[in-house]
């Protein structure tokens, strides 16, 4: 059963209302916090994810003229290029893209829409695990501050959903240290 | 005494000695330190000792290199009061502009009350892409030729913990299969064997618990390079080269100012960031977020909470250093 009450997916609701990247404070500075040189509260914010989706309001693009065809087939246009593979649980676009209404995400037993904002709602229902590292800010990119507002990515900003796999990336050189040093070669 | 005469004088002590010139300068410079510290017998041979050692120096060397005189005669910065301070970090802003072409800031933002900084590092996210250890180096202003990074990544192979000569050495598409990757720099620790080490007390633990070095009070002889078990410790054999384009302005005295040659080096968890509230460079830079910063003493900071949650591990825990740096597992 997905838990779609709390306040994270207040937040994204509300970041989508506004059309927006949300600014929810939930949170208030603590005695500590202020001692540890804070001139801001420590807030969280879920950077809105919806202004890197290329193809994004989908409906108004192109399926709001399509009839929604959930038969598994070869994909082409723009979605060509998708491969779906990720694990045992998810076998079609359906699984988590609410068809009828296709601007939005939805829950695995299809009755809870999640708006894009708040995918990490539709990743959590299987990565439950995971998903809690991830609110606690112990999985998962955070930028700002260490004592004031911070910023959180979701999900989909680093994992591909539709094939999800450690990403590799090319490594930078290694350094070239003083022949003198213990580093040097030898 | 006029005052055109005067500002000559001035100027007369304030040269460099040079190679095959009388050392008339050297003997005004010692005059003028005697005059103006008030500096005790013993306290003026040591003066003595190192004008002797630095002309020694540059004749053995056979070259004019810019000696700075006034390093050798400003109190360890403990003692600066916040006037010398000021003097002392507008001058090193003046000698970087008259250098590089670059004026940065220098400032020193003391350490903030009820912080005691911590690092958490996720080896099962690290791919071992040295951002971090890139990123560091263009903030710190690290030499660029010979090439000092603060940060070592190790490429391991899973299962184990041994680094071999050539895990630093590792090129391409990472991360590579069966090898994990371990980010190495100064682990902040918070029993310091360096710090011990360090014959002239110009290397200290500050009060949110980074070690940090007094660069013009060092005075290079690597016995904390010696003493350091993680290899975080770097000397700059040669002067530090960078390109003034790429010189980081936001200098703080205490970290990332552009060292001098001869002295010792090593992470400073980024403290002209940190104490303002940023995040390190390479916290920033890590395309995978394998790595959090925070405070110790904040119980609902990250780094507690990966500490509460987490399996957790220390680097060389046999030591008795108490790393405040962890590495974890998911």
């Amino acid at each position: 059963m997905v838990v779609v009450d709390t306040w994270l997916v207040r937040c994204a609701l509300l970041a989508s209302v506004a059309a927006s990247v949300s600014a929810c404070a939930p949170h208030r500075a603590t005695a500590h916090e202020l001692d540890a040189g804070a001139t801001e509260p420590r807030t969280l914010r879920i950077a809105a994810r919806t202004p890197y989706l290329a193809t994004y309001p989908c409906g108004e693009q192109c399926h709001d003229a399509r009839t929604p065809d959930a038969t598994p087939r070869a994909l082409v246009l723009f979605h060509a290029r998708r491969r779906v593979a990720h694990g045992p649980a998810i076998h079609w676009c359906d699984d988590c893209h609410d068809l009828a209404h296709p601007d939005t995400l939805v829950s695995l037993d299809g009755e809870t829409a999640i708006p894009f904002d708040a995918s990490d709602q539709v990743c959590a229902q299987c990565h439950g695990e995971r998903h809690r590292d991830w609110e606690l800010g112990l999985h998962g990119i955070t930028t700002g501050t260490w004592n004031g507002p911070t910023e959180r990515r979701l999900c989909t900003a680093c994992h591909d959903p539709h094939a999800p796999d450690r990403i590799h990336l090319e490594a930078l050189p290694p350094p070239r240290p003083d022949p003198r040093s213990p580093e040097g070669p030898s | 005494m006029s005052e055109e005469k005067t500002e000559k004088e001035e100027k007369e002590k304030r040269r460099l000695p040079v190679v095959g010139q009388p050392s008339a300068p050297i003997a005004d410079a010692e005059a003028e330190a005697m005059r103006r510290a008030q500096l005790g017998r013993r306290a003026f041979l040591g003066a003595l000792a190192a004008a002797g050692g630095g002309a020694a120096a540059i004749v053995a060397s056979g070259v004019s290199v810019p000696t700075h005189w006034e390093d050798y005669f400003h109190q360890h910065y403990l003692r600066l009061s916040d006037d010398e301070k000021r003097v002392l970090f507008a001058r090193l802003e003046e000698r970087s502009f008259a250098e590089h072409g670059v004026r940065p800031t220098v400032a020193d933002p003391p350490p903030l009350p009820g912080v005691e900084f911590a690092y958490a590092l996720n080896l099962t996210a690290c791919t071992g892409c040295r951002q971090c250890e890139h990123a560091c180096a263009v903030e710190n202003n690290t030499s660029r030729d010979p090439e000092i990074h603060y940060i070592h990544v190790l490429e391991l192979d899973a299962g184990t913990f041994e680094p071999g000569p050539e895990s630093l050495e590792y090129e391409g598409t990472v991360p590579r299969p069966g090898k994990v990757y371990m980010p190495v720099s100064c682990q902040q620790c918070a029993n310091p064997p360096c710090v011990r080490a360090c014959p002239v007390d110009a290397t200290w633990r500050e009060p949110d618990g980074i070690v940090v070095v007094d660069y013009d009070w060092c005075i290079g002889c690597r016995y904390c390079e010696a003493a350091c078990p993680y290899g975080a410790r770097h000397f700059n054999f040669a002067e530090p080269s960078i390109a003034p384009s790429e010189i980081n302005p936001d200098q703080g005295y205490l970290s990332n100012r552009v060292r001098p040659r001869g002295v010792m080096e090593k992470c400073h968890f980024c403290l002209h960031r940190t104490r303002r509230g940023q995040l390190p460079a390479c916290q920033e830079a890590c395309p995978v977020g394998a790595r959090h910063f925070g405070n110790l003493l904040d119980p609902e900071s990250e780094v507690r909470r990966i500490l509460e949650t987490k399996r957790v591990y220390v680097l060389r825990e046999e030591l008795g250093t108490m790393p405040r740096f962890f590495y974890f597992f998911e």
